[in-house]
């Protein structure tokens, strides 16, 4: 290798579509080293100066608004404890003041958000209804660069911020602390979005890298490479060419919200298992974030098992408090006297699941796709709910129980209908195209049209092929982690020749059928970008 | 203080790493071509095979490029019109080093007259390892060199499902050369040669060109070198570059964009995509000019009524693009 192509290499390292090969070629290795050979006390700054290295080499001087959140998330955090011990207010006086507080940090995080990510949109937006109101004005674009994993390191200074308000949590005096728990490297990109209870214990202990760390850390990441190089990065050029929406027939939409929904699933559930061996391997065990989603039994389900840190936040920081919100309560007595019990039954959740759902929807990006997507998930959560009951009822009548075979293919059927309508409005680039994607399912399904262009969707047959087989591969994984089968525990059981060879044959079959190199392009991360 | 147990860990750890890379190792040199080092090996493999299936010793022209070559030179036609056979050596976005390597490979079961290498791909990217879409990984291919050629099993493992595409169909009977319907005209200036930036020869792609030469030299063949009418990516900066080069070196060179009233290029008609490759209308006019070029430039022979040269006639008249 020449000098010139080293340099070159190490220059694509800033552009983010690379990070994740940079990760793994030299990055993840050389802090393991440093950190293994660094003293217990130092190992926290290892990390910490790691994922500053990590950010900059991301976002250059968008740094900077790291810097400031961490800094105003951790002052706000001791000033919210002192409070909270001040003994010499009274317990109503010092809730008033935590609250204010509380308030002012989380809108100085979400204006931070705004103005960085969606403040064009908006402004266009608004701009866009004037002059539909004949007021004569425009939007000059800002075009502002957006620091990495804003959308998650924003959670998680709110996040951090009300469990020092519940008193969930005791605020760190040190800088060092806050700054790791938001900028730990591993997590930076794609989450999952991290409480801070859930890796104090480990995170700041500088726990030595141990074998059984390491090798299970490994074993994670090329789990992750296989879903993401195999199924992913191979789908990535398909999923592109489908979506231009050049060949108009309902059986391309289909197929479009299909495979993307694959290329989605197997991208963000790769790069989070990647996350979690390569947090694991510094003793940190980060949440998981996917647990089955497709086995789910109805779209609440599924998102309790599709980016799970995603909806626990939004459960337990919007779901709950909205829920229990007084005004909230009010509405629900009203509803309930006018309407009956069951009416006043539904109306808090209903609102409070509201609330969750726009949120999700603005907190993927400024698009309409995005908000249409959240309320889309609102609609059907909530139709579930009240149609819940009935539909139980309507089992017991025709004496079929919920476990049952049937009840769980009608299930599956229209959960695959809700996730892969929704991935056909989420990706497409417009409203306007999502909904005639929509349409020519119903209109014209053409299936020949889409025979026909498969040979010319930047995959040839190996491509397919091997996307098919590692995914029934995937699936026979996920039906073994649905139904608890100990399948790791009977693989640790094999002879070590046994099992060195499987590792071998996995490693092997990444490097010879995974989607990079000559005749690939490079794909980032879906998930990096929202 | 190590344990006896983190001791074993640590060897352990050390075998398992030192195995790997003994596996990569063997994978590397297993897939790893023999015939110099390419960027492509599934599309320099398949292009390989096909061409063996030539009569040995029946090809007296290689044209050698990307996607320019087989666009706008035909050999059938040229067949036809002079008795001359030539083989389109050339596959989309071909680099430099695929095509020398295809060169190469071309006179182990030919003895080709005249090389005939397009300019496009001298102004593209021509290394083999590298590659703006893999850098990181172009660091290890040096080192294992199955980290480029991973997807060799392609061209190995047949298309069970899109092996009816013209393409691969006409390769055979067409000698490489891709017919279009397609035509999408060229709307930009009309001295398109004026227009782009200072361009010079690369130090990747003068390494090829000159390894190129070179072997031309060796095997005592005339290296031509040509630009077919391109009005996106052609300019009197490349045309100047490659003149120089030419001149360097003793080589002829044929810019067919100084050529294209003299050819009667329509810029409506001729080209397939706005101006970067040529239609199927526009490859016959480009043909015939350079068949007029080799005809009266090199000693070739017409071979039409040979018997050992039928199968041309007989693929011209089944495909009926040259009546």
């Amino acid at each position: 290798m020449s000098f010139e192509l080293f340099i070159e290499c190490i220059k694509l390292w800033w552009d983010p579509v690379y990070s994740s090969w940079m990760f793994f070629a030299l990055f993840l290795p050389l802090v393991i080293l440093i950190y293994a050979i660094s003293g217990k006390d130092r190992r926290p700054y290892v990390l910490l100066f790691s994922g500053w290295l990590f950010f900059i080499s991301l976002s250059g001087v968008m740094f900077l608004v790291h810097i400031f959140e961490t800094l105003l998330v951790w002052r706000m955090g001791i000033v919210l404890g002192r409070i909270s011990e001040d003994k010499s207010l009274k317990r109503k006086e010092r809730t008033a003041k935590k609250k204010k507080l509380l308030i002012a940090g989380i809108i100085s995080l979400v204006a931070v958000l705004f103005v960085l990510k969606y403040l064009d949109f908006t402004g266009s937006n608004v701009v866009r209804l004037l002059n539909i109101l004949s007021i004569p004005c425009e939007w000059r674009f800002l075009n502002i660069a957006v620091p990495v994993g804003i959308s998650y390191f924003t959670l998680e200074g709110i996040s951090y911020l009300t469990e020092v308000y519940w008193e969930n949590i005791k605020p760190r005096g040190q800088y060092m602390n806050v700054a790791l728990y938001m900028g730990f490297f591993p997590k930076l990109i794609e989450g999952p979005i991290t409480r801070f209870s859930d890796v104090s214990d480990t995170l700041f202990s500088g726990l030595p890298v141990s074998y059984e760390n390491l090798t299970r850390g490994y074993q994670r990441i090329l789990l992750g490479l296989f879903k993401k190089l195999l199924i992913a990065d191979h789908l990535a050029p398909a999923v592109d060419i489908v979506y231009k929406w050049e060949e108009k027939a309902g059986s391309v939409a289909l197929f479009a919200a299909v495979i993307f929904t694959i290329q989605e699933y197997m991208d963000f559930a790769g790069s989070i298992d990647i996350v979690i061996g390569a947090a694991r391997i510094f003793g940190v065990d980060l949440k998981e974030n996917f647990r089955q989603p497709f086995f789910a039994k109805n779209a609440s389900d599924f998102w309790h098992r599709w980016h799970i840190t995603l909806g626990t936040f939004f459960r337990d920081y919007i779901f709950y408090p909205v829920s229990v919100n007084k005004s909230i309560m009010k509405l629900t007595k009203k509803v309930k006297d006018r309407f009956g019990a069951e009416a006043g039954r539904l109306t808090a959740p209903s609102v409070a699941i509201f609330c969750v759902w726009i949120t999700n929807g603005i907190w993927h990006g400024p698009k309409w796709n995005y908000i249409f997507y959240g309320l889309y998930y609102f609609v059907w959560i909530f139709i579930e709910n009240i149609a819940e009951k009935p539909f139980l009822s309507l089992l017991s009548k025709m004496k079929l129980s919920e476990s049952s075979l049937i009840v769980r293919i009608f299930r599956f059927i229209k959960l695959f209908i809700i996730v892969i309508t929704g991935e056909m409005f989420f990706r497409a680039d417009s409203m306007s195209v999502g909904f005639e994607m929509f349409r020519y399912v119903f209109t014209d399904f053409n299936s020949r049209k889409l025979i026909r262009h498969l040979g010319d969707m930047g995959m040839d047959f190996h491509d397919y092929l091997t996307v098919i087989i590692a995914f029934i591969l995937i699936i026979i994984l996920s039906v073994l982690k649905e139904l608890k089968v100990p399948y790791r525990k009977a693989f640790m059981s094999l002879p070590v020749f046994v099992r060195w060879t499987a590792w071998y044959a996995l490693i092997m079959v990444i490097v010879v059928f995974g989607a990079y190199g000559s005749g690939y392009d490079a794909a980032g991360m879906i998930y990096a970008k929202f | 203080m190590i344990t006896r147990e983190e001791n074993k860990n640590i060897y352990a750890g050390i075998l398992f790493i030192l195995i790997l890379f003994i596996i990569w190792g063997i994978a590397s040199l297993l897939v790893k071509p023999d015939f110099g080092e390419v960027y492509n090996i599934v599309q320099v493999t398949q292009k390989m095979d096909s061409f063996k299936d030539e009569v040995p010793d029946t090809i007296d022209v290689i044209f050698a490029g990307n996607s320019e070559v087989y666009r706008t030179f035909s050999p059938l036609q040229i067949f036809h019109e002079t008795g001359i056979t030539s083989y389109c050596m050339s596959e989309s976005a071909l680099r430099l080093c695929d095509a020398l390597g295809l060169t190469k490979a071309s006179f182990e079961t030919q003895s080709p007259k005249v090389v005939v290498l397009e300019a496009d791909a001298i102004f593209s990217d021509s290394d083999p390892h590298k590659d703006n879409y893999a850098l990181p990984t172009n660091l290890i291919e040096d080192i294992f060199p199955i980290f480029h050629y991973h997807i060799f099993y392609k061209a190995y493992v047949p298309e069970f499902v899109f092996n009816d595409s013209v393409d691969l169909r006409t390769e055979h009977a067409l000698r490489g050369f891709v017919q279009t319907d397609m035509a999408v005209p060229y709307t930009g200036p009309a001295d398109y040669m004026n227009e782009g930036d200072h361009v010079r020869i690369n130090r990747d792609s003068r390494k090829y060109l000159d390894l190129m030469r070179e072997f031309c030299e060796e095997k005592n063949v005339p290296l031509l070198l040509t630009a077919a009418p391109n009005a996106k990516n052609w300019n009197y900066s490349k045309n100047k570059a490659l003149q120089e080069y030419a001149d360097k070196y003793g080589l002829d060179f044929l810019d067919l964009n100084m050529h294209v009233q003299d050819m009667g290029i329509d810029w409506n008609t001729d080209t397939m995509d706005g101006g970067n490759h040529m239609s199927f209308e526009g490859s016959k006019k480009t043909t015939a000019f350079m068949e007029e070029y080799l005809k009266e430039n090199y000693d070739l022979t017409d071979h039409r009524g040979d018997p050992l040269y039928s199968d041309w006639e007989k693929d011209n008249e089944e495909y009926e693009l040259y009546p």
